[in-house]
């Protein structure tokens, strides 16, 4: 059985603005199986978009190899086979929307693949209905706020019905009210819809939510694991240039100072409140 | 009694409201009747949603917008009058706007940053002394002014364009969004710098800001706005202590505060004004004293 | 300053003129500027004139609002207006003052050339209210679609067309924000002379033109994420067909416009 995304010893090399040479990627072996939530994270520079852009063939390895969908992304005459089983949506909401109404933009990649109009028509409207914003189908994309036009682009990969969606910072230019929205939109095709979700991104509650962490810097995989494994680490996050959740910083804080002896994998609020009452409760100082 | 002696606030605004697109179907009531003062040395955060109608305030500051109704006073005047000089009004009032990088134009940072400076009309030995007191201010090196702003990093060509405001050397800096799209790491030392300005070179500082979190760490004063009105004002903790009334506005609140709501919730006698890690373990360790006393 | 310009705007609404295919409506424009250059008699003006703000009455769109559409285009209507009335030759001298003198034939001349400017206008800005611009586009496209067989790149130049559209008003948005930027820093767009203003520009355009290029680099990078190739195995959402609105507005078409036509021939 093959594997969603497969990078075995990527390695990828571009050349800047003075002619240096970077490695932008160094080695990376990373495998996501199908129906995976898993998020990548890493500081600005570590490789991480990088690593998105091999996703579906956008960019190309200068060495190692990608198997998406268990096709090889150096075989050009497979590239819209890869494009479409993997998806891709972007930082930048605005520089990705193609037409003027919403339901033109979500139905621009299911034309492009020939897809039947009445079919379109159907595909467009679920695709809309799942990302909550069917109501908005006839609406001009540049009056949406950042989140919803997100969510516009979502459904427009989407409609295209791909096995897995790769996400490029989708939320860095949103507030918290669109990234709340996004992040529940993806929670909801991966559990309602089974597709593969990859997400890239620095922040970390956004992280906390996915299956799996893998934490990339200066071009290498890091740290790869649940994020209860990865979220305890916080000396180790801290030098990353990323940060642990509260709930961890503050149960480690308690056993530093009061030797509370407490578990500090509680990723949410529910979990920490649950150790902070039968600490507070009972037991001994 | 001693009545304490006040100083005059530097900026005041007075039931300033705005009106976008008045009188088409459009209309639409960004700013309602806010009342805000500031005084010298101030760090106020202000804080809300999209469409709260933070950005809007703030370009009234400067006068880059006109209020429907209400006044913006700058040392006690009114910047909308006939008399005042608005131009002279944004050299000393400097507004850093959201991705800011975006806005360099000049072939190499240091011209970039004489900008502000050669529209002040300031004599060329001023300007070159700006320029390198501003590339010091937000910790870049000297020899960047020599290169085009278009070879730099996203976060460095940030930190140029908050020069080419700090070059006009303003008595206030107001700020929209200055860590936007930046990583936890970038973000951290973009708080560090400002809290430096404020600290050692005593600039009054407004940040806008949509994170509860960056504001009450940074700020001695917070505004949060909600649907074009001041809906809360206080120092951090004041503020903090009405957390739950923050989180059902749909504010987020950092994660130790919600997770001593939920504490609170569960009928334990917690104190929820805080926002810091350290403050809640202080909290914490108080009412763990309390419980085991009982 | 942009906003108001109506000529080219589209006003949403649901009549016999919305609904018809933009086809339709292209041919029937292309027909009226036809027939307005073929006629020049007074009673053929008068169908067609019936015709045109007949049309405009249907499609429910306020004559004030075709007639602001006219004002960017008044000096040109009045300039060849009086150009023709005075130096158009005759026997028929109604006035005359030194070498420039009104002529009959004049008279009737200025008043064809200005009935003819106010309707091709009135007829054309009827197109373009009722139609909105990704249906022009469209429509545009599939007439054109004939000279594909020539290798001209229709299906590009309507994409383009779109596309532009689509990034107008965000590029608006966009200047608005920079020049609001650099106006904090203290730049002034409005006083001095011509040179002073253009120099002015530099700190807008530039960030403009460099922000469009990411915009544009990006898009592409999603279009292509988004399958796109062309023109090759395409469909569409939305598909063009010829019903009985069609049919009847085509009808109503050949009525006045050939009744202008045969009036024009045989008076």
């Amino acid at each position: 059985m093959s594997e969603m995304i497969q990078a075995e010893n990527l390695t990828f090399r571009y050349t800047d603005f003075s002619h240096t040479t970077h490695l932008a990627l160094d080695g990376v072996n990373l495998t996501i199986p199908y129906g995976q939530f898993a998020a990548i994270l890493g500081r600005n520079g570590s490789g991480k978009s990088t690593f998105a852009k091999n996703c579906n063939a956008i960019a190309l390895p200068s060495g190692g190899r990608v198997l998406v969908d268990g096709i090889d992304t150096m075989q050009p005459d497979r590239i819209w086979d890869i494009r479409r089983a993997c998806s891709m949506v972007f930082q930048n909401p605005d520089n990705q929307i193609v037409a003027t109404v919403v339901e033109e933009d979500v139905a621009f990649g299911l034309e492009n693949m020939g897809v039947p109009p009445k079919e379109i028509r159907r595909r467009v409207n679920e695709a809309l209905r799942m990302v909550g914003m069917y109501e908005y189908c006839m609406h001009a994309p540049h009056l949406l706020s950042g989140g919803q036009k997100q969510r516009i682009a979502i459904a427009g990969v989407l409609a295209m019905e791909p096995k897995c969606i790769v996400l490029d910072e989708p939320t860095a230019m949103l507030d918290p009210r669109g990234r709340a929205d996004v992040m529940h939109v993806l929670h909801r095709l991966h559990e309602e819809k089974g597709i593969t979700i990859v997400l890239i991104t620095h922040h970390m509650d956004e992280a906390v939510q996915a299956q799996r962490v893998a934490v990339l810097e200066a071009g290498h995989l890091i740290l790869d694991g649940t994020p209860r494994e990865i979220f305890v680490q916080t000396a180790k996050l801290h030098s990353l240039g990323l940060t642990a959740p509260q709930s961890v910083q503050l149960l480690e804080a308690l056993n530093a100072r009061a030797q509370a002896g407490l578990e500090t994998d509680a990723l949410t609020v529910e979990e920490c409140a649950d150790r902070l009452e039968a600490w507070l409760k009972g037991g001994r100082a | 009694m001693n009545e304490i002696k006040r100083e005059a606030p530097i900026l005041e605004v007075r039931g300033l409201s705005h009106v976008y697109s008045a009188g088409t179907p459009f209309e639409q009531k960004a700013l309602d009747d806010v009342s805000l003062s500031v005084r010298r040395g101030e760090f106020i955060a202000i804080i809300g949603h999209t469409g709260s109608g933070k950005s809007t305030l703030i370009q009234h500051l400067n006068g880059l917008l006109r209020p429907t109704a209400g006044q913006v006073l700058f040392h006690g005047k009114d910047i909308f009058s006939k008399s005042a000089d608005l131009r002279g009004v944004r050299f000393r009032i400097g507004l850093l706007f959201q991705y800011p990088e975006y806005q360099l134009f000049e072939e190499t940072v240091g011209q970039d940053i004489a900008f502000g400076p050669a529209n002040m009309g300031l004599g060329n030995h001023e300007i070159t002394r700006r320029v390198a007191d501003a590339l010091e201010a937000v910790g870049l090196p000297q020899s960047i002014a020599e290169k085009s702003p278009f070879e730099l990093s996203g976060g460095q060509k940030r930190r140029v364009a908050l020069a080419g405001v700090l070059a006009m050397q303003p008595e206030i800096l107001v700020l929209d969004e200055p860590t936007a799209g930046l990583d936890p790491a970038g973000r951290e030392e973009m708080f560090d710098l400002i809290r430096g300005l404020h600290d050692r070179r005593g600039t009054t500082v407004i940040l806008v800001t949509h994170s509860m979190e960056d504001a009450a760490r940074v700020a001695s004063r917070l505004v949060v706005m909600r649907a074009g009105r001041i809906f809360l004002t206080g120092a951090p903790s004041e503020v903090f202590a009405q957390a739950d009334a923050l989180e059902r506005s749909g504010l987020t609140v950092p994660q130790v505060t919600k997770i001593l709501l939920e504490l609170r919730r569960r009928g334990i006698p917690v104190d929820t004004g805080c926002y810091t890690v350290e403050q809640a373990v202080q909290k914490l360790l108080a009412c763990r004293k309390e419980v085991r006393g009982c | 300053m942009l906003k108001d310009i109506t000529l080219g705007q589209y006003f949403p609404g649901n009549t016999l003129m919305h609904r018809i295919d933009p086809r339709t409506k292209i041919l029937l424009v292309m027909a009226i500027i036809v027939a307005l250059f073929v006629c020049s008699s007074a009673p053929a003006y008068l169908v067609l004139a019936v015709y045109i703000f007949g049309l405009i009455a249907v499609s429910k769109l306020s004559l004030r609002m075709v007639l602001r559409g006219l004002k960017p285009l008044l000096v040109i209507i009045v300039f060849t207006g009086v150009l023709n009335l005075f130096l158009t030759p005759g026997d028929d001298i109604l006035w005359r003052a030194g070498f420039v003198s009104i002529t009959m034939a004049g008279v009737q001349k200025a008043a064809l050339i200005v009935a003819r400017l106010v309707l091709l206008i009135a007829g054309a800005s009827l197109l373009t209210y009722t139609t909105s611009p990704i249906q022009l586009t469209d429509g545009l496209e599939r007439l054109l679609s004939p000279l594909k067989k020539l290798h001209l790149p229709i299906h590009e130049l309507a994409m383009m067309m779109s596309l532009a559209l689509r990034f107008i008003p965000t590029l608006v948005e966009e200047t608005d924000k920079i020049m609001s930027a650099q106006r904090a820093r203290g730049a002034d767009f409005d006083s001095g002379n011509l040179l002073h203003r253009a120099k002015a520009l530099i700190p807008i355009l530039v960030p403009l033109f460099v922000s469009a290029f990411r915009r544009a680099d990006e898009l592409a990078t999603a279009m292509e994420c988004r399958l796109y190739r062309g023109d090759t195995g395409r469909t569409r959402l939305r598909q063009l067909k010829f019903g009985r609105d069609d049919a009847v507005c085509a009808a109503a078409a050949v009525l006045f416009l050939g009744g202008a036509i045969v009036l024009q021939v045989l008076v």
